[in-house]
């Protein structure tokens, strides 16, 4: 019985690892779990800079304009171009807009936008979009650990999340 | 209890390895009395089309090549995977036992690995694959145009015309193969997709309905896909290949779908690449 169990537990357990890796937005959304308006909040830094690093700091992702985040190695040398990384859902007839970025502790990267919060995995795939916590624009994006938060001028929005921020 | 148990697990058993039991033919191994090509690599290119990018690249040269005879050339994406001898396309001992019986042309083949960016201190080198080889543009068939095929051309005689290109690759690398015939047919008359990523992961999922909008092009296209393969946010492989053999049939293309059971690798296509090397070269001698 024991043995059987066992078998039973090691071929499910390997079925997973038989998929190629991918990551859905599904990982990360909690069921039951929405944006919460967090009521307003003075921020006592000054607004971040419109860059976001990965995990380990290696790369650096930006937007400046265009229909990509793009990226660059941390520590390239001098004279060395951003390259078009994330593809950008874009509004039909609008222009590209990102108003904040930053990343996980998976590597995935999170750029605000008209549309809602565009989510990408550590490849530049697009996982998938989260609808925007309220109308208007985001213009500052974080993690407070589980929590994404999301500023809107003064107003402050917080989900939780299956990930959290990169310690 | 204990039967129910036991069976459930050789059900899931039978499940999990039913699929994919593809067996590797005589013409995927080296055989005594044939004559065995160079392979050389792999060599390091830094790109300027995919700027600041670095790669690995491998040449395959046959024995029958002449200097003074241009020889096809069929490129290679994840050039590591089908450049390996003892791998699952092994395409070296493909190419060397379908040439030596005049199945095929004598064919250069180009194996490429996907760029990177070197990580320049901490962390890890950043992979460029997905914006590579998933993009719908002309940006890597003009990668090949401007470098990787000059460079080769400067130790090996190619052929400069379509119908004596073709291009292949796996996943991603079947999606990228596509665009590049599809972006540049003056380029690349042959395509040969192995579980190829005709899904939205960039854009990808446009082909079907563009290929049924477009004028015909002069490409020829083996595509190989199977039930078991990928079905996740991206889209359903099986589906997207299904789609892509419809809109080829519908235009009138000369194409082949080979659909089998088998799952997201190169099992299937690697057992049955020397009968569609064959096919997809049969008018070049």
């Amino acid at each position: 019985m024991t043995r059987t169990l066992f078998a039973l537990a090691v071929l499910f357990a390997l079925a997973p690892a038989a998929r190629a890796q991918d990551m859905p937005l599904s990982q990360i959304l909690i069921d039951g779990e929405d944006w919460m308006h967090a009521g307003r909040m003075v921020r006592l830094t000054a607004r971040p800079s419109v860059v976001a690093t990965s995990p380990d700091g290696s790369t650096t992702f930006r937007w400046v304009s265009g229909r990509f985040v793009e990226a660059r190695q941390t520590n390239a040398k001098e004279g060395v171009p951003y390259a078009p990384y994330c593809p950008l859902r874009v509004k039909k007839g609008e222009a590209p807009s990102v108003t904040a970025k930053t990343t996980d502790r998976d590597g995935r990267i999170y750029a605000a936008t008209p549309l809602g919060v565009q989510v990408y995995d550590p490849t530049g795939r697009l996982c998938g979009v989260v609808h925007p916590p309220a109308p208007g624009k985001i213009d500052e994006l974080g993690f407070l650990g589980d929590r994404l938060v999301a500023w809107n001028g003064d107003q402050r929005y917080v989900r939780k999340l299956n990930t959290a921020g990169v310690k | 209890m204990r039967r129910l148990l036991f069976a459930l697990v050789l059900l899931s058993a039978a499940t999990l390895f039913a699929a994919d039991d593809y067996t590797l033919g005589p013409d995927s191994m080296p055989q005594d009395d044939v004559p065995q090509g160079k392979v050389t690599g792999p060599l390091k290119w830094t790109s300027k089309v995919f700027d600041g990018t670095v790669r690995d690249y491998w040449v395959y040269v046959p024995a029958q090549y002449k200097a003074e005879q241009p020889a096809c050339v069929m490129v290679f994406q994840d050039g590591g995977t089908y450049v390996n001898a003892k791998g699952q396309f092994r395409v070296p001992v493909v190419f060397d036992n379908l040439i030596h019986k005049k199945q095929m042309p004598v064919t250069v083949g180009i194996f490429i690995s996907p760029g990177e960016f070197l990580a320049e201190g901490k962390g890890k080198n950043r992979s460029n694959r997905s914006f590579e080889y998933d993009t719908v543009s002309n940006q890597y068939a003009s990668f090949l145009e401007k470098e990787l095929l000059p460079e080769v051309g400067k130790t090996v005689k190619l052929r400069d015309d379509a119908a004596g290109r073709a291009i292949c690759g796996i996943s991603s690398g079947g999606i990228c193969a596509f665009t590049a015939a599809w972006e540049r047919p003056d380029l690349f008359s042959k395509v040969l997709s192995h579980v190829g990523s005709f899904t939205n992961i960039r854009g990808g999922d446009v082909y079907p309905g563009l290929i049924r909008k477009t004028e015909k092009k002069p490409i020829r296209v083996y595509l190989q896909d199977g039930s078991g393969d990928l079905d996740n946010l991206h889209g359903s492989w099986p589906l997207a290949n299904l789609q892509m053999a419809a809109s080829l049939k519908h235009m009138g293309y000369d194409y082949v779908l080979a659909y089998g059971d088998g799952g997201h690798n190169g099992k299937h296509g690697g057992v049955i690449l020397p009968e569609s090397l064959v096919w997809l070269w049969r008018d070049v001698k």
